[in-house]
């Protein structure tokens, strides 16, 4: 991940009702900035990667949108990958332009399923930002690796 | 330490920080005054005075100038180009994955990206200046599925639309809830374009989206509701004997429109419509289609429930709509085909119909 120290300069963008209706960052107040490094240091303490992370999870999205929109069967998973008309662009403002695309997926030997957006994967892989607490899209990185089934490095 | 020294202290800091903000705010005043500034459009046809500092998407939409966009400016769809011969500065890194070396060359630019910040000649197609502003009466608000409403509006008393069936509006929100600003989004009229008093959206609701949301939660009968347009190029070209049509979800909005302006015409053309759905239950207009089939023999609609349960007793085709269309469509000669549905659905079905034979000349969708 490229670091960036200025991505608070975007919060406005990741306001309720910017973007999208609930925003990114939910009741959080703490700068855009301190909110990544907070869970850069999360992971990196567990041996893992924002970026490793996002790649899992497109993996997973990648196998789910073969359904189109019906779930299907992804080994360890089951993923529902359901797609709307219409792209969203990243609030770090880099050009990226995500499908608007949601995807759960619920492990078949706990039962525990997690959904994310296209744009969410992209905010992980290549911001590191798993957006702020209380946001509904925000996954809490730990959780998310060990869902992904990741070991630490 | 002296209570005194604390209040004289904290009263300096407060003054110091107040007088700051001014000074900040008349900066910000001063240096985002750009004063009026002039649009020269189409050499010399059309010449307006402009306040500076907005978008030129915005300023010219203030001027009742629509420029197509399906995103409301957030350099998402790319649909906003605007030639700009003067004065609009660098092309700005948010536009540049929109703009082709041609169009570089041609000095087309993002008009929701660019901010009008002095004079400026620019080139816009005649056929925008036909676009204009709807402040229309919902009439009636329907569920047609669990997750697609149709809004049905009354333009105003006098006021009628004439637009190609195919095309689409652009829908404003109000501020609701958090929701503080004005947003717009495109969508596709599904209505007759005989109708030229009305006009029909159909809006499916997407999770988190501020557009669909206020559809879907604060739009009531009655509202007055702000449109523009018509836009876009997806409509008939009909140079073929067969149209073929394939849409999922809210994607039957321009189909629904483009099948009764082929009946309406008189047009010779034959008809399958294909129609994707996951559930029975996302299936809707079933009964006008059926209706239509029955009585125009040239057009055929085709549902098509990826997973039908039991007691649904689905009679129809059971699968994906690609593999209807892979199975019923045999060659694309003579044929055009006309999409409208999320972006791996077109995907799907574009690859299919370019393998057997259909070609970009022969393939309409929308890319918003």
């Amino acid at each position: 991940m490229k670091e960036n120290p200025k991505k608070e300069q975007f919060r406005d963008t990741m306001e309720e009702g910017e973007l999208v209706k609930d925003g990114f960052l939910g009741e959080d107040e703490r700068p855009v900035d301190e909110i990544i490094a907070a869970d850069q240091a999360l992971l990196a303490g567990a041996g893992f990667t924002a970026e490793r992370i996002g790649a899992a999870m497109r993996t997973l999205t990648r196998q789910g949108m073969a359904g189109m929109g019906e779930e299907v069967d992804a080994g360890e998973y089951l993923v529902k990958a359901e797609e709307y008309m219409g792209l969203i662009g990243c609030p770090f403002k880099d050009n990226h332009r995500a499908a608007k695309r949601n995807t759960t997926a619920t492990r078949k030997s706990t039962g525990r399923a997690m959904m994310w957006t296209d744009l969410g994967i992209h905010l992980i892989q290549k911001h590191g930002f798993f957006q702020g607490k209380g946001s509904p899209y925000r996954l809490e990185p730990l959780e998310l690796a060990a869902f992904l089934g990741l070991e630490a490095e | 330490m002296d209570f005194s020294i604390i209040l004289r202290t904290v009263g300096s800091l407060a003054l110091i920080s107040g007088v700051l903000s001014v000074i900040i705010s008349v900066a910000e005043k001063v240096l985002n005054n750009y004063g009026t500034c002039e649009l020269d459009i189409n050499e010399g046809q059309k010449k307006l005075s402009v306040q500076g500092g907005s978008s030129l998407l915005s300023t010219l939409a203030g001027e009742k100038i629509f420029i197509p966009s399906a995103c409301g400016g957030k350099a998402t769809c790319g649909l906003c180009k605007v030639q700009v011969l003067e004065g609009a500065g660098p092309l700005l890194p948010t536009e540049e994955p929109y703009i082709s070396e041609q169009e570089r060359a041609d000095h087309v630019r993002l008009s929701c990206q660019i901010k009008v910040k002095g004079n400026m000649r620019l080139m816009i197609p005649e056929e925008l200046f036909n676009i204009r502003e709807f402040n229309c009466t919902l009439e009636s608000i329907t569920d047609m599925t669990y997750d697609i409403k149709r809004l049905r509006m009354k333009l105003p008393a006098g006021e009628t639309i004439n637009f190609k069936a195919g095309q689409f509006m652009q829908f404003y929100t109000k501020p609701y809830g958090k929701v503080k600003e004005e947003v717009f989004r495109a969508y596709s009229i599904s209505s007759k374009a005989s109708e030229h008093d009305y006009l029909e959206l159909l809006i499916r609701l997407v999770p988190g989206g501020i557009c669909t949301t206020y559809v879907h939660t604060a739009l009531k009968e009655g509202d007055q509701v702000r449109l523009s347009g018509p836009y876009g190029d997806f409509y008939l070209r009909g140079d073929c004997e067969e149209l073929i049509m394939i849409a999922g979800g809210s994607g039957l909005a321009p189909i629904r429109s483009l099948v009764y302006d082929v009946i309406e015409k008189g047009l010779p053309h034959k008809m399958r419509f294909f129609f994707g759905a996951n559930t029975v239950r996302d299936l809707y207009y079933m009964e006008e289609f059926a209706q239509i089939e029955q009585e125009y023999p040239q057009f055929k609609f085709i549902p098509c429930v990826a997973r039908p349960e039991p007691e649904d007793n689905w009679t129809g085709d059971t699968g994906f709509v690609t593999v209807a269309l892979q199975n019923q469509v045999d060659t694309g000669e003579g044929k055009e085909a006309y999409l409208c549905g999320s972006p791996g659905m077109l995907d799907a079905c574009i690859k299919i119909l370019k393998e057997k034979g259909f070609t970009d000349q022969t393939i309409f969708y929308d890319k918003f």
